[in-house]
């Protein structure tokens, strides 16, 4: 069905009249002259019974009914069974009634189609008139042929215009009595009465399925069809009219030329009026298809603004694949450029789509279903982005398919959150079995050294023990309790480390002396042990480096304390490096080494490796966890750097150790205490320093006995003084090159002697002595007017490095 | 039992010498004559027994802010002579004591620490005086 075909016409309120205003005639007269023939003799009334031969009323009765049972068009099929026997019938007695009439006369009849005689002599069944008896076998034909079938519609309708137009020109002989349409052969001679009614019924014959363009135009509502049916009223009245007209003036006496100068002016009035008031209707439809226009393209320019602005990707497809209409969205997703004009030229869409090019459009939307859904992955200009694509139908009101429609909404930031969420879900879940385990290895823990203690608290109360028993209990007993406030400490440290509420405290740390004291304590862990324990410095390293020395050391003794449990023998050892800032201490061990499978849960809190290990074992399972947090809190980290089953592992700590000077790093060894460490030879004092005039401050006895002996032995001058009212007294008293002051004292600290100092116009040095190690602490004294800072104990050199820095 | 889990945090203070003898050494260094080093520990064990009383008391009469104070005071008198696990007992107490979320339990472990750590450090100090050739 191409497109035109498809049009429909909305037709006009009165176009049942078209059917039922003839039939409805048609029906009365027959039915009038067939009571007339059977009543009419007895009542008088001959004339009115001649209106109509008793077999052209039952013909013509029996064809309204059965043009009105087709009309009907009725769900129930009954009824238009009935009106095609109906029509059959009339068939029938058409046809019934010419091979009568052709036999009786046959080829020797003069007038095959004469003139019908009127009178109730003839009124046998089967005496029909030739002509009457054609018109009616067509109508019948008609009548059976007339349905929704396009051929038998056409030829239904071919019957009834030579039925229609063989009854006009009837009608016109017999309404200008022009005897001179005698002369072709009576052909189209009728009787007013057949000719009326066979008028009527293919007149109605027309609009029972108007497929017929010209009909349907007739049936419109609108200018067409209001134009149609003018024209054709006004070409089938107005010739009759006006030639009646003629005729009237010719009888009546008027002058030929006056005749038709009259039909001339009638003509020409009617049809201006006419044409008048057609233009009327097609200047409104006019005016309508102007406004039409306008809303189109204020609908096409709001569609267009919908479309741009949409976040949907959206197309229109025609039902041969063309494109009629796609946003920028779609082109960007579907790679679409101006040289792709139809479905068909997108191979990677269709392939999204699983679009058989084998089928059309409507196949594939009538297969694939109405609204079907993709969820698609694309590479749009270089990045994965999820769509979410629908398929649908694109309908007319009447439901007539227009084409495909596509549209999408780009759902990666959805797929992501579903991602995370997935993500959230199996965390939280494994978190869970973590937790569950973690409790049940956290139970035994606890449980363990509660039992012991019970147990020995039961055997100190029942029994009677030697003071040296009851010693070696309490022992025990205390050693146990000590153990559950160590897993309460972890538990503790884990929480606040995960809260970000573990103070990290950074000191100066001593590199090797650090090495050394680590050195040492794994050497006695490991005593009973076929262990060897290597402590080594690899390259250059900072003497001194800013971090927090009790965690850092809980760090590296907890990687090493692992290293320890799971090495039976072999050894393990320390090497430690510095590489852009940061300390390095790689421990590595010839132990158990870890299972790949095991190795990502190794860091994480309550979760810990092979359970049997840690019954074998012990420890809580929190140490590799709390170690990472702590060492990230020190700037650094703690990874696996590798490991192999039943070879051992290495772990790789680092800790940020600030800004470091390359005149501060050392290459050191550590072999031992004894030896690394070498006790403070005597210094030289700077020239500068010389005779210099020196007040210690500090409340501690020690401080001042140890510093001013120094500082005495080095050749300078000191006086003491207790605190920082005792100093100021002291500088009003004397002049002093150089102050050494501690911060916390009685009676006058630091930080307010050395202000008192400074408001006081004193400008000489001021150093800072505190045991506080840290960093915000020494940039607290400078702010404050100390002129430098040194930390306790103090380091000779240092000392006299920061007196001469002081000094200049 | 293991003894794992006690080494959890004890050996972080285990790891701290009781004594660096370096630092005695150095004392020694700059007064051979030994004078110097014995007026220090004479100091040493008065101070220090003396501020361990008062930690004791100022933790019993929940005096926090003071308890830290006297931890401080006595942690540079500790370190002078190398008494490094000391000093990391008094270093905790001074920075616990100042918590809000106080452990007492913990606290109490540190300050009964103390006066063992304290003694063992003067002991090893005495031995090292009467040593003579130290």
């Amino acid at each position: 069905m191409t497109r035109q075909d498809s049009i429909t016409y909305k037709e006009i309120k009165f176009a049942d009249y078209f059917v039922l205003v003839p039939v409805n005639l048609v029906f009365a007269l027959s039915f009038i002259s067939l009571f007339t023939w059977f009543f009419g003799k007895a009542i008088g009334s001959h004339e009115i019974a001649m209106l109509f031969r008793h077999h052209s009323s039952i013909s013509f009765l029996l064809c309204s009914v059965a043009t009105y049972l087709l009309w009907l068009k009725p769900q129930r099929r009954i009824r238009l069974y009935l009106g095609k026997i109906v029509a059959l019938g009339v068939l029938g007695i058409g046809l019934l009634a010419l091979y009568q009439r052709i036999t009786i006369f046959g080829a020797t009849a003069e007038h095959p189609l004469i003139i019908d005689f009127n009178g109730p002599s003839q009124n046998q069944f089967g005496n029909m008139p030739l002509q009457s008896a054609f018109v009616i076998s067509m109508l019948g034909m008609s009548l059976l042929l007339n349905s929704y079938n396009r051929y038998l519609n056409k030829l239904s309708t071919g019957l009834n215009a030579t039925v229609f137009f063989i009854s006009l020109i009837g009608l016109i002989e017999l309404i200008f009595q022009a005897d001179s349409f005698s002369q072709i052969e009576n052909a189209l001679r009728i009787t007013e009465q057949p000719a009326i009614s066979s008028l009527f019924i293919s007149f109605a014959g027309f609009f029972i399925y108007p497929q017929n363009k010209y009909v349907s135009i007739l049936l419109s509502d609108g200018a067409a069809g209001s134009f149609a049916r003018r024209i054709s009223l006004a070409s089938l009245v107005l010739p009759v009219l006006f030639g009646r007209l003629g005729v009237f003036f010719y009888y009546s006496g008027i002058d030929t030329t006056t005749t038709y100068a009259s039909v001339a002016v009638s003509s020409f009035v009617t049809l201006i009026m006419v044409t008048w008031k057609s233009t009327t209707a097609f200047d409104i439809v006019n005016r309508d298809r102007m406004g039409s226009e306008k809303e189109k393209l204020k609908s096409t320019a709001q569609i267009d603004s919908l479309l741009s602005s949409s976040p949907f990707g959206i197309a229109f497809f025609g039902t041969d694949g063309e494109l009629i209409r796609a946003n920028q969205i779609f082109r960007k997703y579907i790679q679409v450029d101006s040289s792709h004009t139809n479905m068909h030229q997108l191979d990677h869409f269709k392939k999204l789509i699983e679009f058989n090019p084998n089928q059309s459009i409507p196949e594939f939307i009538r297969t694939t279903g109405h609204g079907k859904g993709y969820e698609l992955r694309l590479n749009v200009e270089g990045s994965i982005h999820y769509i979410s694509l629908n398929l649908f139908p694109v309908e007319t009101k009447n439901r007539e398919f227009l084409g495909l429609g596509v549209s999408f909404l780009d759902i990666t930031h959805l797929k992501g959150v579903e991602a995370e969420l997935i993500a959230a879900r199996d965390a939280a879940e494994v978190s869970n079995r973590s937790k569950s385990f973690f409790l049940a290895n956290m139970s035994h823990e606890i449980r363990t050294p509660i039992g012991i203690i019970m147990g020995f608290v039961d055997i100190l109360n029942s029994t009677s023990l030697s003071e040296d028993e009851k010693k070696h209990n309490m022992a025990i007993i205390k050693r146990n309790c000590r153990q559950l406030l160590n897993i309460i400490d972890d538990i503790l440290d884990i929480s606040k480390v995960e809260a970000g509420q573990i103070k990290i405290r950074k000191e100066f740390i001593n590199t090797i002396e650090l090495l050394q004291d680590l050195k040492s304590i794994l050497q006695l862990k490991v005593e009973d042990k076929k262990i060897e324990i290597d402590v080594k410095v690899t390259g250059k390293v900072p003497s001194t480096f800013f971090s927090d020395n009790t965690r850092l050391r809980q760090i590296i003794l907890n990687i090493c304390g692992n290293a320890i449990k799971f090495t039976k023998e072999g050894s393990v050892s320390i090497e430690s490096f510095f590489k852009e800032n940061k300390l390095f201490f790689r421990v590595v061990d010839t132990g158990l080494g870890i299972e790949s499978s095991e190795v990502e849960k190794l860091f994480k809190p309550f979760s810990q490796i092979d359970s049997s290990n840690t019954r074998e074992f012990g420890g809580t399972g929190l140490g590799l966890a709390l170690s990472r947090k702590l060492a990230r809190a020190l700037g650094g980290d703690v990874i696996l750097e590798n490991t192999e089953l039943n070879r051992g592992s290495s772990f790789l700590i680092s800790v940020d150790t600030g800004h470091v000077e390359g005149k501060d790093l050392i290459e050191g060894t550590v072999n031992g205490h004894d030896q690394q460490k070498k006790p403070g030879s005597f210094v030289e004092l700077p020239e500068s320093l010389k005779d210099k005039n020196l007040l210690l401050v500090d409340d501690s006895p020690d401080n001042r006995l140890l510093v001013s002996f120094m500082l005495k032995r080095m050749g300078l001058s000191v006086d003491t003084a207790v605190d920082g009212r005792d100093a100021l007294q002291k500088v009003f008293d004397q002049e002093y090159d150089l102050i050494l002051m501690d911060l916390q004292m009685p009676n006058m600290g630091g930080y307010e002697a050395v202000m008192n100092l400074r408001q006081s116009g004193y400008q000489k040095p001021v150093i800072a002595l505190t045991a506080h190690a840290m960093k915000d602490e020494k940039d607290k004294c400078l702010a404050n007017g100390f002129t430098a800072y040194l930390t306790k104990p103090i380091d000779k050199e240092l000392l006299i490095s920061t007196l001469t820095n002081a000094q200049l | 039992m293991s003894d794992q889990t006690i080494y959890q945090i004890d050996q972080i203070l285990l790891s701290f010498p009781t004594l660096d003898e370096i630092k005695v050494q150095e004392v020694i260094s700059y007064d051979p004559s030994r004078e110097l080093l014995t007026e220090l520990i004479a100091i040493f064990d008065t101070e220090i027994a003396e501020k361990i009383k008062f930690i004791k008391t100022e933790y019993q009469e929940n005096h926090l802010n003071e308890l830290s104070h006297w931890a401080h005071r006595i942690r540079s008198t500790s370190l002078n002579l190398g008494a490094t696990r000391l000093s990391e007992i008094l270093k905790r107490i001074e920075y616990m004591a100042l918590e809000p979320d106080l452990i007492h339990t913990e606290i109490e472990f540190l300050i009964n620490a103390l006066e063992k750590e304290f003694s063992s450090a003067s002991s090893k100090l005495h031995t090292m005086l009467q040593a003579g050739d130290a």
